[in-house]
């Protein structure tokens, strides 16, 4: 059952919080895709199994420990190589994806007892004989010391298919790589609980400047490739680019016409009231004869009423704006009386213009509404002396 | 493995929230399923319950929100009035539904058939459009089935996204899946570049790129993609078609400088959302017509419709509801148990989002109108159906990444798409700026569009104001409009278009014209017209037509003007016509065509007489064929002008003046020019010009044959002889000279003078008209004695002289309220020097006698005249008063008279003038039953034959209190009845035949 088990959790996808000893019931298995399958159906090869991201990223030992129950074989295997490489005096970290046990520890016994303890929570491993046998090496490690314990785990491993035990223990470390993830980096991977950490040597640090030159040198070159490209596009195709555009821009002035209004001449004249209120439906300025500032101007001022019954006075004023600047002055304009049923008076009035380069007239009424004419607009701020 | 209290996982830490989620979320057989917490089964099922309602809630708002976008597009499309096109939409709208519910229930496991088969059938029918397509506007886009149009192309945009979703989804390395993609997108692009459809091309391409970017496509392989499309971009523009060019352009430059196509598309989007306000116009009655002018309402202008419709609100829901889809849709994208369903809803998602802003940023202009139409909203069939069944296909996956959430796959190995959530971040934002954009060109531009639409829709024709009337000083009419005096028309002007057929009957009815006739002048007519005369009638059956309110029929006066005392005062009146270039200089803002004063008085009070236009306005579509009468703007009629003219005194002056030349022996081109003032305030009773021209002959139209021989008529009868014809006054300047010695005394005015027959100054000899004896300045003036003068003005000097005669007004204009007067002229030592000639001394001496150099107008001679008389200087004129309205006058005002600063020493010269009439020169007028004072004169002119003269005369009355001064002249030989006496003889005699009437002016308020 060792095999079909370690078989089950590399195929499946489990999380980590999912239990890698969980059988699966009669007559069903999963596939590679999580799904549900009939039995027999074709189980996935440990050598399918996607390996993890690039890179020899190792799997801590004691977070394996923690979610998968190891064979007798596997558990021979990996302390015979626990304590070869505690005798060649490395820092145990964890299981590479080749099934290596990479690093060492000093605690070596410690770390011996989780595997055979690791060994011991799967089903069946009672009478082992080759799990007792560890055991027992284990056991009498702090007697007989490292190197010969080394050397009983190693006889003991050379009794196994040790291509196919580190194959099966790769494939454990790919799964639970696949579950958690790798986390690049280094630090006492054994004392950590979390994700699995690379084991980075310090010494990948050279190499690692040496991809991010070459990287680099890659992205300037691609730039300057895009830069080169762009320059020959404009020395050889400069002209007929720039042709294109003209009659991009022009065929979206297609239709276009010429704004006939003219320039505005000095600024805008706000009228101090609205055109009607009240009684007073307009007024209306027009000189008689043709207006310099400065001089007296003779207008016509019309003034438009609803009817009434009785006779409508109505008084207006002068307002006199300066159009260059914008100044305003007041002047007393006069009075016109509407008779009664009639809607309309006109009266000729003479208003004295400011001397300003140019002027607007505008007539309010007072009563009996508050009233504006449009401005009346004489002379010119764009040719003063005109 | 029962466990109390907190459920705990393995080496007896609790689970995680996470965790326990995720257990509880397992249908069924999960390890949840081990899991049995007593007491919180209930609890346990509540929570699924509402997980469920939760998912349930999320797939029923994505379904909303479209819903709602499909109804909004129904609703525009009704609201633009296409009810047909909307129940069209409607129906394939539930059949798009049925789709997504279809969809919706579909096993995710097909689909990579589902995908691959609408990628190839996609195709085929792109092929298929090459090879059968339908062609509109010239494009090949669709393929008919019947009387069903398909448009593959958006079919392709489904089948390209789920294709490129398995390509990308799968394992293969990123080099495998990104050529694959590229391969992938290539046969759709192309076929629809080659449709052409530039905005589903785009679409693709876009789509390919996000599918790229979202399937996790290495950097390395994408980078080099966007350089190269960046270094093919300038080419790609040889390749547009010219619509293309010009959308694009018209981006480029700015709708304002595109007023047709897109520009035009352009404006209309703006102005439809800036218009639109917070709740739209749907009570706005022509809501329809202003909809017209939005091109595209229907399709890729169907946001800025919806807006313009019904307002920034529905246009909000409608962004709204797509910024939902899209965040569901995304959403949706990382529940999936996949990554092929994964970037089957991602993709959807980007895609849905780049259409809604393209759509929203080419309709506040913010974008090309890249003629994207808003997804579910725009009309198209096609288009909703594969959206509906797209969104379908989405929540299917969403529901199976729900449900079956313990199968799915590990995350490294389908990692969630790249930047979907970024992405649909962005896309909202994006939107939710735009929908800002809106709002505030609402506020700050608002009113303006508003304006530009109302302006745009608007066509007004002007409705010309009656022109007011001139009338003498009782009212008689002098110039009036043709049509109030009966010898002009009416003008009934129609709408053709608005005119139904009981309007035609009706009007052919009214104004005698056969309905068969006016039935075919009125379909002959452009569509466009906005005015049309249908007939010209007498007044009665105008204002008959007027009474029957026709809709779309205005009757309007024609313009022409009538002078019923034809040529009496013809260059006093002056005429109107059609205004020239002149009139719009001295005019800013005549409309064109107008009617304006062009000489005389005619043109001195056109401020006055000329009214305010009106204007009909009608509603046209953008066709420009009137679709509904719009405001009417009724013209103002311009006002009365009374003037001070006695129509009486006139006339007699005019027949005694005609008499006066026609006496004459040679009367061919003899001019005579006669004007009565009070000299107290200037006002002018009468002024006669002969010959005269008949201002009837200037229409409008102008009689031409008519006017030329006016024009080559002799004796200039187009001018106006009193102010603007000059000659020397002769003797009647001895007015001036004498009140030169009462202002600068040189002789005592009882001094007697020796005189004779000549007198020698400067080695030349100057002659008497007769000899004479010695006399004093009264006798002087009675005689009219040359010699006398010649010393006075001797002893006086050029200088004093000449400033005397200025006092007077001599060689300047009088200000009278006429335009083209002449100054006359009144030389100077300075002046004759300057012009190159010399002063001598004889000059003063025939200065005194008003001749050499001295031209006056008979209008300066009055005036002196009536300075004298009266001791004041007045300004001459015309105008009386002014009426707006019918009775309604208003004094114009005049310039007070100038009192002369010699005033006081004046009675001698007028004690001259008496003398004159009691025993002088001017005898004829003895015996007039006032006291008149007169001055004649006799003055030889280098224009007229040696035995010809200017013969003038200058009379007031009563010398005691005058008030009437009378001038006349008269070119001939001066003798006998046909003498300028004459004229002032009769003229006086009517005056005082008639004084009463001639002044029985009513008082004048400001006056």
């Amino acid at each position: 059952m060792g095999d079909g088990v370690q078989s089950e959790a590399v195929g499946r996808g489990w999380r980590p919080v999912t239990d890698l000893r969980i059988q699966r019931g009669a007559g069903q298995d999963e596939g590679a895709d999580g799904l549900p399958r009939p039995r027999g159906a074709p189980v996935v090869d440990p050598p399918q199994i996607p390996s993890p991201p690039p890179g020899q990223e190792s799997v801590e030992l004691a977070r394996l420990l923690r979610l998968a129950g190891l064979s007798s074989g596997q558990a021979v295997e990996v302390a015979a190589q626990l304590l070869a490489a505690a005798e060649a005096g490395g820092s145990p970290v964890g299981v590479t994806p080749a099934g290596m046990v990479v690093g060492g520890t000093p605690d070596v016994g410690a770390v011996l007892a989780d595997v055979v303890r690791a060994a011991r929570l799967r089903a069946g491993t009672d009478g082992d004989p080759l799990l007792d046998r560890l055991d027992a090496a284990v056991a009498g490690l702090p007697g007989a010391g490292v190197a010969r314990t080394a050397q009983t785990l190693a006889g003991l491993a050379d009794g196994l298919d040790r291509a196919v035990v580190r194959a099966e223990l790769g494939a454990l470390a790919r799964a639970v790589a696949a579950r958690t993830g790798p986390v690049p980096g280094a630090g006492p991977a054994a004392t950590r609980t979390g994700p699995v950490r690379r084991a980075a040597p310090p010494a990948t640090a050279p190499g690692g400047s040496r991809n991010t030159r070459r990287r680099a040198g890659a992205w300037l070159l691609s730039l300057l490739v895009l830069v080169g490209a762009v320059l020959l596009e404009r020395a050889l195709l400069g002209d007929k680019v720039a042709d294109d555009i003209d009659v991009l821009l022009d065929a979206g002035r297609s239709g276009a016409t010429p704004s006939a209004d003219p320039e505005p001449d000095g600024r805008p004249v706000a009228l101090p009231a609205p055109t009607a209120a009240g009684a007073v439906r307009g007024v209306d300025v027009r000189p008689l004869t043709g207006c310099t500032p400065g001089q007296p101007c003779t207008v016509r001022v019309l003034v438009r009423v609803v009817p009434g019954a009785e006779p409508q006075a109505v008084t207006w004023s002068w307002h006199l704006v300066d159009r260059c600047t914008g100044a305003v002055v007041t002047a007393p304009g006069g009075t016109a009386s509407v008779p009664p049923g009639q809607e309309r008076a006109a009266v000729v009035a003479t208003v004295a213009l400011p001397a300003a380069p140019a002027v607007a007239v505008v007539a309010v009424t007072e009563q009996p509404a508050v009233a504006a004419s449009a401005p009346l607009p004489l002379g010119s701020c764009r040719n003063p002396t005109g | 493995m029962l466990i109390r209290g907190r459920v705990r996982g393995r080496a007896g830490r609790p689970w995680s929230r996470r965790q326990r989620r995720r257990l509880r979320g397992s249908p069924s057989g999960s390890p949840a399923g081990r899991v049995a917490v007593p007491g919180r089964g209930r609890r346990r099922r509540s929570l699924e319950e509402r997980r469920r309602r939760r998912s349930t809630a999320f797939d029923v708002l994505a379904v909303l929100a479209a819903l709602a976008l499909v109804g909004l597009g129904l609703l525009n499309l009704d609201l633009v009035g296409e009810p047909g096109l909307a129940a069209r939409q409607g129906a394939i709208a539930v059949g798009g539904v049925l789709a997504l519910a279809a969809f919706w229930r579909v096993r995710v496991r097909y689909l990579g058939v589902l995908g691959w088969a609408a990628y190839g059938v996609a195709v085929v029918l792109l092929v298929g459009v090459q090879l059968v397509g339908l062609s509109t506007k010239g494009a090949t886009r669709w393929i008919a089935i019947g009387s069903v149009t398909f448009q593959p192309s958006e079919l392709a945009k489904l089948g390209l996204l789920m294709a490129l979703a398995a390509v990308l989804g799968s394992s293969r390395p990123p080099w495998q899946r990104c050529t694959a993609a590229v391969l992938l997108a290539l046969p759709p692009v192309l076929l629809t570049l080659l449709q052409p459809d530039l905005s589903t091309t785009m679409l693709l391409t876009l789509l390919t790129v996000a599918m790229l970017v979202i399937g996790r496509v290495p950097a390395r392989f994408l980078l080099p993609l966007g350089a190269a499309a960046a270094i093919a971009a300038p080419l790609m523009i040889a390749l547009m078609r010219p619509y293309q060019l010009e959308r694009l352009g018209t981006y480029l430059v700015g709708a304002d400088e595109s007023s047709t196509g897109s520009g035009w598309a352009l404006r209309q989007a703006r102005i439809a959302v800036g218009s639109g306000g917070l709740f739209g116009r749907t009570d706005d009655p022509l809501r329809g017509l202003r909809a017209e002018y939005l091109p595209e309402r229907d399709t890729d202008l169907a946001l800025a419709s919806l807006v313009g419709q019904w307002g920034l609100v529905a246009g909000a829901a409608v962004v709204l509801a797509a910024i939902l889809l899209v965040w569901r849709l995304a959403l949706a994208s990382r529940a999936s148990r996949t990554q092929h369903g994964a970037l089957v809803g991602g993709g959807l998602a980007v895609l849905l989002g780049v259409e809604t802003v393209v759509s929203v940023g080419g309709n506040l202009g913010l974008l090309p109108l890249a003629g994207v139409p808003f997804p579910l909203v725009s009309y198209g069939g096609t288009a909703l159906v594969v959206h509906l069944a797209a969104i379908g296909v989405v929540l299917s996956v969403r529901r199976d990444g729900s449900r079956r959430r313990l199968w799915a796959v590990p995350r490294w190995r389908s990692p969630r798409p790249r930047l979907v959530r970024l992405a649909a971040v962005a896309l909202s934002l994006l939107l939710l700026s735009f929908g800002l954009y809106g709002w505030r060109l609402q506020r700050t531009e608002g009113a303006q569009l508003q304006g530009v639409a109302q302006e745009q829709m608007t066509r007004c024709t002007r409705l010309p104001a009656p022109r007011g009337a001139i009338t003498d000083r009782h009212d008689a009419p002098l110039a009036v409009n043709a049509a109030d005096v009966g010898t002009g028309v009416d003008q009934v002007v129609a709408v053709p278009a608005l005119l139904s057929d009981a309007d035609v009957d009706r009007l052919a009815q009214l104004t005698g014209r056969p309905v068969a006739d006016l039935t075919a002048q009125l379909r002959t007519a452009p569509r466009t017209s906005l005015s049309t005369v249908v007939a010209e009638v007498p007044r009665p059956v105008g204002e008959a037509v007027t009474a029957a309110a026709i809709p779309a029929v205005r009757v309007t006066p024609e313009p022409r003007r009538a002078y019923p005392e034809g040529a009496l005062l013809g260059p006093v009146l002056g005429f109107a016509g059609v205004a020239t270039p002149a009139d719009q200089e001295r005019w800013p803002g005549l409309a064109p065509g107008e009617l304006v004063g062009r000489a005389g008085l005619e043109r001195q009070y056109d401020a006055l007489l000329r009214g305010i236009d009106g204007r009909q306005c009608v509603y046209v579509d953008p066709s420009g064929v009137p679709a509904a009468l719009g405001p009417l703007q009724l013209p103002v009629p311009g006002a009365d002008v009374r003037l001070s003219l006695d129509l009486g005194l006139q006339r007699q002056l005019d027949a005694g003046l005609t008499a006066a030349v026609r006496a004459q022996p040679r009367p061919r081109g003899k001019l005579g020019a006669a004007v009565a003032m009070d000299p107290r305030s200037g006002q002018v009773l009468a002024m006669a010009s002969v010959p005269s021209a008949d201002d009837n002959v200037y229409g409008p139209p102008i009689d031409a044959a008519a006017l030329a021989a006016q024009q080559e008529a002799p004796g200039s009868p187009t001018l106006e002889h009193v102010t603007q014809a000059v000659a020397p006054p002769g003797s009647t300047f001895k007015l001036v000279v004498a009140a030169a010695n009462q202002a600068h005394p040189v002789f005592r005015p009882r001094q007697v003078i020796p005189t004779g027959a000549d007198f020698t100054y400067g080695g030349h000899v100057f002659h008497n008209w007769k000899p004479m004896g010695p006399m004093d300045l009264v006798q002087s003036l009675a005689i009219s004695n040359d010699v006398y003068f010649y010393r006075l003005a001797v002893a006086l000097g050029a200088g004093t002289l000449i400033d005397t005669a200025r006092t007077l007004g001599v060689g300047q204009r009088t200000g009278i309220d006429l335009p083209g007067e002449s100054a006359g002229y009144l030389g100077t030592p300075e002046s004759v020097k300057a012009k190159g000639g010399a002063w001598y001394g004889g000059s003063t001496v025939i200065l005194g006698i008003g001749q050499g150099e001295l031209q006056v107008t008979p209008l300066q001679n009055a005036r002196w005249t009536a300075g004298v008389a009266t001791g004041a200087l007045v300004t001459p004129r015309l105008g009386l008063a002014v009426a707006a309205e019918r009775g309604a006058y208003t004094a114009l005002p005049g310039a007070a008279p100038t009192p002369l600063p010699f005033a006081a020493e004046l009675g001698p010269v007028r004690d001259g003038m008496r003398a004159a009439v009691t025993g002088g020169t001017a005898t004829r007028l003895a015996d007039l039953p006032l006291q008149v004072g007169a001055k004649t004169g006799t003055a030889q002119s280098g224009g007229l034959p040696a035995d010809e003269y200017d013969n003038w005369i200058s009379a007031a009355a009563p010398m005691d209190a005058p008030e009437i001064v009378l001038t006349a002249w008269v070119q001939g030989p001066g003798k006998g009845a046909n003498s300028a006496t004459a004229v002032a003889a009769d003229g006086l005699r009517y005056y005082l035949d008639h004084r009463d009437d001639v002044l029985a002016t009513p008082p004048l308020p400001g006056q």
